[in-house]
């Protein structure tokens, strides 16, 4: 199942489609197999972001962990009011920065975290040198510009929104966007 | 030709966010201008290369065990503050008997470690600079709570009935539920002694912390494969000792570990 954000292109609300409206009412009732299925829907797309987000493989399977487990936990306050996949990927970013805020000693080192991303993305045929190259670059960033570059760039956000994910004024996602591609750009050339 | 737009002017020109007006601006000087028209066509690029990105990647390891057994068990203040009341009389007796003369850790929120829900949302700076005292003492909850784990297994008959009530006193717990209660707490001990080596990643030697946590995602691989299959036959203490063996060697690699950061 493709869901895009922030405006899911599944066009209706609670999930989607019927299947996800289904499958989450019955997760909204304890249905762990459910549940299951939504994550299986779900799963790479939370994890991309977790991972980008980061930085580091480790780092982004706790994340995902977490943002599943807070989705449990919250499901009951979904009420469809966005689509499933919006509601869960706005709670994994939740999850991202509020965990990055907590500790930011977590964080890693601008020089670290290329590899570690790199070293985390599997080797799949197909994939061409350019998209790893890109990636490492963008893990590599410091975390508040790759925070915005990822929001923005690759996930779509809006900068009014981006702005306030992070608590901070547009000028400073402006700042950060520009440092950030200033940055892969030298990186990558 | 007019001056340079700022930088900042081009973004937003690439990102189509200005007014008419000033996007017609820049336009007929990027058109007449070498320098602005390779910035904006190399800022084009980039942005459709981050927007062609997948918006999905596989994850390398299962992470739904992990998710299962922490829905399965609450968050981990819960299962921290809850585990003692779920153990039987005697294995709070073993428990208590084998904290003789440590201070009690008060439930705290944990980070850095996946069952960390509550863990960034309640968690304060102070945690970040806890006293080592904290460190020592998690590492004697640990060691109490593997020996409770061997006094429960070895008293335990071979294949313990699962069914509430089941060859036990009314009221009493079953073993596996005792045993969850265990695990629960050992693993969140073990989660807050592992945050405390992160507080002190500076004044361990350089890739500990990233020896340790190879090392553990490595442990806690086996133990939520172990977990899932308690799920299905929770009554078979050869899976409650394969569980135990796991947060054995857990509970050396973080002594070693924070022996390392005593030493140093």
């Amino acid at each position: 199942m493709e869901l895009r954000i922030p405006d899911d292109a599944s066009g209706s609300r609670t999930g989607g489609d019927p299947d996800t409206a289904d499958l989450v009412r019955r997760a909204q009732q304890g249905d762990l197999a459910a549940f299951d299925r939504l994550y299986a829907a779900h799963v790479d797309r939370v994890y991309a972001l977790c991972l980008r987000m980061s930085g580091q493989r480790e780092q982004a399977e706790r994340l995902t962990q977490d943002a599943f487990v807070r989705a449990w936990e919250k499901l009951r306050l979904f009420r469809g009011e966005s689509a499933f996949g919006s509601w869960l990927y706005r709670l994994a970013i939740n999850v991202i920065l509020e965990d990055r805020r907590a500790d930011r000693r977590r964080t890693a080192p601008l020089d670290e975290g290329g590899d570690r991303l790199l070293a985390a993305t599997p080797a799949r045929t197909g994939v061409p040198d350019l998209r790893l190259d890109l990636e490492r670059a963008i893990a590599a960033l410091p975390p508040r510009a790759r925070a915005v570059l990822v929001l923005y760039d690759v996930e779509g956000y809006p900068q009014e929104e981006v702005a306030r994910m992070l608590g901070v004024a547009i000028g400073t996602v402006k700042a950060q966007l520009h440092r950030a591609r200033k940055l892969l750009r030298e990186m990558l050339e | 030709m007019n001056a340079h737009p700022p930088e900042t002017q081009l973004h937003d020109y690439v990102d189509g966010l200005l007014g008419e007006t000033e996007q017609r601006a820049v336009e007929r000087h990027v058109r007449a201008c070498d320098a602005c028209r390779a910035e904006v066509e190399a800022l084009r690029a980039l942005t459709a290369r981050l927007a062609a990105l997948p918006r999905a990647i596989a994850p390398e390891t299962d992470l739904l065990p992990g998710i299962h057994a922490r829905i399965r068990w609450g968050s981990v203040d819960a299962r921290v503050s809850s585990a003692d009341a779920t153990l039987s009389p005697a294995a709070q007796q073993h428990r208590r008997a084998g904290v003789a003369g440590a201070p009690e850790v008060p439930p705290q929120p944990v980070r850095g470690i996946p069952g960390g829900r509550a863990l960034s949302s309640r968690f304060d700076a102070r945690q970040l600079v806890r006293p080592r005292r904290s460190l020592a003492t998690a590492a004697l909850l640990l060691v109490a709570f593997g020996a409770v784990l061997a006094l429960l297994f070895t008293r335990e008959p071979a294949r313990p009935p699962i069914a509430a009530g089941a060859g036990h006193e009314p009221g009493a717990l079953s073993p596996a539920v005792e045993f969850r209660a265990l695990d629960a707490r050992y693993t969140a001990a073990a989660r807050e002694l592992l945050a405390e080596l992160e507080s002190l990643e500076d004044e361990l030697p350089p890739g500990t912390l990233d020896i340790v946590r190879e090392n553990l995602r490595a442990i806690d691989r086996a133990l939520d494969e172990a977990r899932l299959a308690t799920a299905s036959d929770p009554g078979d203490p050869r899976l409650a000792r394969l569980i135990l063996a796991a947060h054995e060697k857990k509970l050396d690699l973080l002594r070693r570990a924070a022996a390392l950061s005593v030493e140093s």
